[in-house]
């Protein structure tokens, strides 16, 4: 079940709370008190996840018993009970959560800076646990109750069933469990478009961390343009395995880095290309930053071979066959594709990467990955 | 049409029956068991390589990771960016673990590279080199990475609570320092891979789209070795234990771990220890989880595992908690230890925790790869083929008392030990 919700919709002063709403919708809806031991007698699991844009709850249970995830699902979409006390808990919890994932381990702090560097105007602005934990802790129950009856709604959400199940019996329990939900209105808060960026951006991190590093952060295009598919296969040449630019330039072959990765951040609107890298002794982050800069610059200059294309097509088609075996994975797909605005693209994905050329990675790479696009964060280690 | 009564559950029916599809052995004209699985439309395959070639064959610390780590950086033909190209061109991939007991080389790829991907993987298997630089770098990298682990409570009680429980010569407590790294030689690494590599492999699995013509390939492949038949012994005596704390200065969560050195998969008590387990910290309806998180917010999770080796094992409870709560939270932790040990699990609460058991079960046997898994824990632990059936039952008439039974046999309280890594 994903709620077109997430923490881009949050009010900047108050953020984290599409997240920990998630931790709420487990606190017991109208009729059900108990989420998830009614799903665990029905010898089912489930969970959930917040990201920038969505909210996704996910049940798997045996196919006979398919009618209890039919009944808690569609009853915490009818009304949450509001227990004080599941929020006091729930605040406490996801404070704890924040201190596991983002401040008590070396460089879990990375979004924490990175974003609010990246984007000026954009509630990317800031990671989905929230900015701070003052954040969390000031929620109360109304502001649960507006976000509830203003986004958790069956005109704001995609249901997916995935495995032993007919259309028909699909139909009918939806109907039956769904079908009596009325609209509500959505509304959400305007914000605006990302600016172009101008100018490189960068920032000093000085942190109890074992070794220096550096991230370097570009704008990119949003998930439906048509410049995605070649961007995303630019960076499986530039950094995904071992056959990879970074791993053999400069990971081997001039070891500058221990480690060092290049991703995209996989958002709907305009995300971010990812290069990060635990930097070797004695590497100063200068040089650190221009090894990746001409790594950048020889394939705008040169391109990309036939066989790096090719290469990272192939991986790209053994991915998508390999999480295409879950029931799982399936309904995932299908809800982010719906999500989308095109249901279709779980069929034609594939076609899509097929059909990138060396030129697309060649301008691809020109159009974004440019200094004054990207946004560094140099972490000095304790010397 | 009756309007709709969302106060009364739908019925639900328990779940029958669990049978586990079978992978099936040949032995091909080589002595090498081959076992593979059918079950995949996607025309893709995952090949495992198993060998007697874990941590517990070392005998000086890393050899067996680094060996493990480093078989895939260079033959005699082809150097580290070669097989690395060769596979990557092909859109397959090669992992490889070392464990405890034994080590593995996997290759996921498309049916249609099959023959091109296991060209590599025999060179590599036959021919490693192990380049003096190549080991430079993997040694620099190494304690470059184990310098961020050092910096982890996690890391660091995990690390405390092994050496606790099974002493320091147990390979399950075999942690290693940086200067462990300046150790590993060449010559070592080829003498570890030539005895436990080159010539000789446990066995081989092939899960996913599998026909007659890749099962005669791969036993082909197989008559490049022979049978590894040594066994694993570990098993450890240490007596006494003693709590530890470990001071991290600004850590804002403390890491706790409670417990003990207990048994593996063979134990007949084993599937009811899991049972119980399941009940005190192993999903998410469990009481730790329940008393901790959900009644006082202490930690964003707490949990409880069997840890099954096949020469020891151990239990524990494991958190991360908020550094001012850590006594709160211990006690809370022996308090439910204490009600399982006196009180009888309520028949509600039994009953749940039945069902969520057998539903994982069934979820943990999706897809050819994870029934390949299953399929192998028979085959290591040589437990009956008919144990997921007996599992089945045996969990379905576990009694209330039975399980206060098993705890107060397993679970006392003095026999814990108690590991904390906080500021």
């Amino acid at each position: 079940m994903l709620y077109k919700v997430g923490s881009k919709d949050e009010d900047p002063e108050k953020t984290g709370f599409a997240h920990l709403f998630e931790h709420l919708m487990f606190g017991g809806s109208e009729n059900v008190e108990e989420f998830d031991s009614v799903l665990q007698v029905a010898g089912g699991e489930n969970n959930a996840f917040t990201s920038n844009d969505i909210t996704n709850y996910y049940i798997t249970l045996p196919a006979n018993n398919i009618e209890t995830a039919f009944w808690i699902e569609s009853d915490r979409m009818l009304s949450l009970n509001f227990n004080p006390k599941v929020l006091d808990v729930q605040k406490s919890v996801v404070i704890e959560e924040f201190k596991e994932r983002y401040i008590n381990k070396p460089y879990g702090d990375v979004w924490l800076k990175l974003l609010p560097l990246a984007y000026k105007v954009h509630p990317y602005n800031w990671p989905t646990i929230g900015k701070d934990f003052s954040h969390i802790e000031t929620a109360t129950l109304n502001d649960v109750k507006d976000f509830f009856f203003n986004f958790y709604a069956p005109n704001n959400a995609i249901l997916v069933i995935s495995g032993n199940i007919s259309l028909d019996k699909t139909k009918e329990l939806t109907d039956k469990w769904f079908g009596p939900i009325p609209r509500r209105e959505v509304k959400r808060r305007a914000y605006k478009k990302e600016p172009l960026q101008s100018e490189k951006r960068t920032l000093d991190v000085y942190n109890d961390v074992p070794l220096d590093m550096i991230v370097m952060g570009y704008h990119m295009c949003e998930r439906l343009h048509p410049d995605y598919y070649a961007a995303d296969l630019l960076t499986d040449i530039i950094g995904s395995g071992r056959s990879s630019r970074l791993y053999q330039q400069l990971l081997k072959k001039n070891p500058l880095f221990s480690e060092i990765d290049c991703y995209q951040s996989g958002d709907f609107e305009p995300g971010l290309i990812i290069f990060e890298g635990k930097l070797n002794k004695g590497v100063s982050h200068a040089i650190a930053e221009e090894a990746i800069e001409n790594l950048i610059a020889d394939i705008v200059t040169n391109g990309v071979t036939e066989e790096e294309l090719e290469k990272v097509k192939n991986k790209t088609e053994t991915n998508i066959r390999f999480n295409d075996l879950g029931v799982l994975n399936k309904a995932m797909k299908l809800a982010y594709a719906s999500y989308y605005g095109d249901t279709d693209l779980v069929n034609t994905e594939a076609t899509h990467y097929l059909g990138v050329t060396q030129n697309q990675i060649q301008q691809v790479c020109a159009k974004y990955l440019k200094p004054e696009n990207c946004n560094v964060l140099y972490y000095h280690s304790k010397k | 049409m009756t309007p709709l009564n969302r106060s009364v559950a739908p019925t639900t029916s328990a779940i029958s029956d669990i049978s586990l599809p079978k992978a099936i052995c040949e032995i091909g004209p080589s002595d090498i068991p081959v076992y593979w699985l059918n079950g995949s439309t996607e025309e893709i395959l995952r090949l495992e390589f198993v060998f007697n070639a874990g941590i517990s064959k070392q005998k000086q610390l890393l050899i067996a990771s680094a060996t493990n780590s480093l078989i895939q950086e260079g033959t005699l033909t082809r150097n580290a960016r070669e097989i690395a190209d060769g596979l990557d061109f092909y859109g397959s991939y090669l992992q490889t673990r070392c464990a405890v007991d034994d080590s593995q080389i996997t290759l996921f790829c498309l049916k249609k590279h099959l023959n091109k991907c296991l060209g590599i993987v025999l060179d590599v298997l036959k021919n490693a080199q192990f380049p003096e630089n190549e080991i430079d770098i993997y040694t620099k990298n190494s304690k470059q990475r184990l310098k961020v682990q050092q910096q982890k409570t996690s890391y660091l009680c995990r690390r405390a609570f092994y050496k606790e429980v099974f002493g320091e010569q147990s390979p399950i407590s075999s942690f290693s320092e940086s200067g462990d790294y300046d150790k590993i030689s060449r010559e070592t690494l080829l003498g570890f891979y030539s005895q436990h590599y080159q010539n000789s492999i446990k066995y081989i699995t092939i899960s996913g789209d599998v026909t007659r013509e890749i099962i005669s390939t791969v036993q082909e492949f197989g008559g490049n070795f022979t049978l590894d038949k040594s066994i694993n012994s570990y098993h450890s005596t240490k007596g006494q234990t003693e709590n530890r704390y470990i001071h991290k200065p600004k850590s804002v969560q403390a890491t706790l771990r409670i417990g003990k050195k207990s048994f593996n998969r063979k134990h007949t008590d084993y599937r009811r220890f899991q049972l119980l387990n399941l009940v005190l910290g192993g999903y998410f309806g469990s009481r730790l989880m329940k008393n901790i998180r959900e009644d006082k917010g202490l930690t964003y999770g707490i949990y409880s595992s069997l840890e099954s080796y096949l020469d020891d094992g151990c239990f524990y409870i494991e958190a991360d908690v908020n550094t001012h709560k850590v006594g709160i939270a211990t006690a809370e932790i022996y308090k439910e230890i204490e009600r399982l040990n006196n009180d009888l699990i309520p028949e509600k609460e039994l009953h749940t925790a039945k069902n969520y058991f057998l539903g994982s079960l069934l979820r943990s046997i999706d897809g050819p790869f994870t029934i390949m898994d299953r399929n192998r824990l028979l085959l290591d632990y040589g437990l009956s083929e008919n144990y997921y059936s007996e599992l089945f039952t045996l969990i379905k008439e576990t009694s209330s008392e039975d399980l206060r039974t098993t705890c107060n046999l397993y679970l006392n309280k003095n026999s814990l030990v108690e590991v904390v890594c906080g500021g």
